[in-house]
């Protein structure tokens, strides 16, 4: 224990920090697992929202909400997993012409740093486009369109996801080592063939960990969703939208995601019903800690290779 | 990989541009006057945008965006004031102080709360912490007495900067622990064969060395919390009120807007031209104000780097 009266006192808010930081994380979570567990059921996650309970609350499941988180993370990443690992090979094995390098480098600083609410705000924008109205909706003759659609949403939700799979791609294939590179040049490879056969694989744990990382972070993004997706808690996704046919359809739709929901039915929102909210927000919480535990694994992983 | 990379390129700088192009006439019929005051609440302003004048029938195109740039200050201000020290002090804390096996166990905790999606962290104010501040902070009598002006819920700039604080006090908790273990072992052992003790050694050598970090783990809080939107909307009332500073404690009792949360709460009036003006100038600042974070906290971890990795 120091023995300056002002080196204790530091000491002890310091502890007193690290108290608060523990009866505060506790006190969330508890909160988080005692109001959501009772709501969790089979039917909670298998149904959609009861008939005619838009307008007092929302009752029922959140299988819609679901679904749509997930198809807004498979759709996104679908974008952001090839942009994101080109721009990391451009920016590590190439880096010619040098301007391009330095500007995609702060570009992809920039984006990370945007709210998801300016993208979505942007996106709204250029959705509405009476020549974009492929991507959702016609709205009337007027040559606009809703903008608000699974196709939408997941491409706005690309640029969120993007940043982190750039930036672990990268150092993951920075740290490839140079004989490998060369051991293959010698072998008389080309630099493409280096590149897919060599560096790629060998990044690949860095790789998997942005591809975590985007999800986690398209998973929570509430901003994008309720502007680009529609506003509101959709009763059912429409009939058959897992037939493979009705795919495109299905994208072209409004929905709703695990966020919204949430959003949706707490006080904020219309729904205005605390037990779905509580529960949804449960599920969305659960998706987190597994996102974070893969996070783990793989560092983990990556550790033991070196 | 070229092709992809200036893609990236023009994409982003086509966002930027077509942000300022729509933002501007918003700018350009209000002049200065953007940033003021006014005479109507900001509410009626943008409702006027896209409803039309009560008086012309026209939509109007006068925003003073006064109201909306003062929640957005008041809540960010607020949450950094807040957050900033206990941050330090938690980091201080796990990085230093903390038991080894305790410590294993924060720091995966912290890196979860700050992937916590905002809106969990609003459903929790807005349901946990709202009633409470209304039953314990709000008296009957002012909360009447004021009520012609404003009504006093539980949902206000206190709680505002409440949530997010939660939100952004994690993310900095991660980045100075991380700078405090970064600091040259060395430089750690030198203080303590000086006769220093852990938190001599901690005030004098390391939080001098990663102040670098210190503004970068800031900075990019403060980007964060600029452009919340949706966990605000749930938690500051969403009323574009400007809180009175004559009202004493009130002052932090009472509603505000954000400029983000504005964006959000009006979207759906996007068919008119001059409320989408107004909207698309909040994003510009939004934009301006994010894309200037970002640069500084990216100079602020280059010189960190340098600091950190001169020493060994």
């Amino acid at each position: 224990m120091p023995t300056r009266l002002s080196d204790r006192v530091g000491v002890a808010t310091a502890y007193a920090a690290g108290g608060v930081l523990i009866i505060a994380v506790t006190v969330i979570m508890s909160w988080l697992v005692w109001q959501g567990i009772g709501t969790i059921s089979w039917d909670f996650l298998t149904t959609g929202p009861a008939p005619g309970s838009l307008e007092q609350g929302v009752a029922g499941g959140i299988l819609p909400a679901l679904v749509g988180t997930l198809i807004v993370i498979i759709f996104g990443m679908l974008v952001a997993i090839p942009l994101g690992l080109g721009v990391a090979i451009f920016l590590t094995e190439y880096r010619q012409p040098s301007w391009l390098a330095k500007g995609t480098d702060t570009a992809i600083d920039l984006i990370f740093g945007v709210p998801s609410v300016v993208f979505a705000l942007f996106g709204l924008a250029i959705f509405s486009q009476g020549w974009l109205a492929w991507l959702s909706n016609p709205v009337g003759d007027a040559g606009m369109a809703t903008a608000q659609s699974f196709f939408c949403a997941s491409l706005m939700m690309a640029l969120i996801g993007l940043p982190p799979v750039v930036r672990s791609s990268q150092a993951a294939i920075i740290g490839v080592p140079n004989q490998q590179r060369e051991a293959s040049y010698a072998l008389g490879k080309g630099r493409l063939t280096t590149i897919r056969r060599i560096v790629v694989p060998g990044a690949r744990p860095g790789i998997a960990t942005g591809i975590v990382l985007g999800i986690g972070r398209i998973a929570g993004d509430t901003a994008i969703v309720w502007i680009l997706l529609g506003g509101a808690v959709l009763q059912s996704p429409p009939d058959g939208w897992y037939l493979p046919w009705n795919l495109v359809d299905f994208l072209r739709s409004e929905g709703s995601t695990l966020t919204t929901y949430i959003y949706f039915s707490s006080p904020a929102g219309e729904g205005n019903s605390p037990g779905p909210a509580y529960g949804a927000a449960f599920v969305l919480m659960v998706v987190i800690l597994f996102v974070n535990i893969a996070l783990i694994r793989l560092s983990r992983r990556k550790i033991g290779k070196r | 990989m070229i092709a992809i990379s200036a893609f990236m390129l023009i994409v982003i700088g086509a966002i930027a541009i077509f942000v300022f192009y729509t933002g501007w006439p918003s700018f350009s019929a209000n002049g200065l006057s953007w940033f003021g005051t006014g005479d109507q609440p900001l509410d009626v302003q943008l409702g006027n945008s896209f409803l039309g004048d009560p008086e012309t029938g026209e939509p109007s195109t006068v925003l003073n965006a006064w109201p909306a740039i003062l929640g957005t200050l008041l809540t960010t201000g607020g949450a950094l004031l807040l957050s900033f020290p206990f941050a330090l002090l938690g980091a201080i804390f796990i990085a230093e102080l903390a038991p080894k096996r305790l410590a294993a166990i924060l720091d995966p905790i912290v890196t979860i709360l700050a992937a916590t999606p905002s809106v969990i962290y609003g459903l929790f104010a807005i349901l946990v912490l709202a009633p409470r501040i209304e039953r314990n902070l709000i008296p009957q009598e002012q909360a009447e007495q004021l009520s012609a002006v404003v009504t006093l819920t539980g949902a206000n700039v206190l709680l505002g900067i409440l949530v997010l604080s939660l939100m952004i006090a994690p993310l900095m908790i991660a980045i100075f622990a991380d700078a405090l273990r970064a600091v040259p072992i060395k430089w750690k052992e030198g203080a303590i064969a000086l006769g220093c003790d852990e938190w001599r050694m901690t005030r004098r050598v390391s939080l001098r060395a990663i102040r670098p970090a210190l503004v970068a783990g800031t900075t990019l809080a403060m980007g964060r919390a600029v452009g919340e939107a949706i966990a605000l909307s749930m938690a500051t009332g969403s009323i574009g009120f400007v809180p009175n500073p004559l009202d004493g404690y009130f002052f932090f009792l009472e509603p505000v807007r954000t400029m983000a949360s504005s964006i959000v709460d009006y979207s759906e009036g996007f068919e008119s031209p001059e409320l989408k003006a107004n909207l698309f100038a909040f994003g510009v600042i939004l934009l301006i104000t994010t894309a200037a974070l970002t640069i500084g906290a990216k100079i602020a971890s280059r010189s960190a780097e340098r600091r950190l990795g001169g020493g060994q």
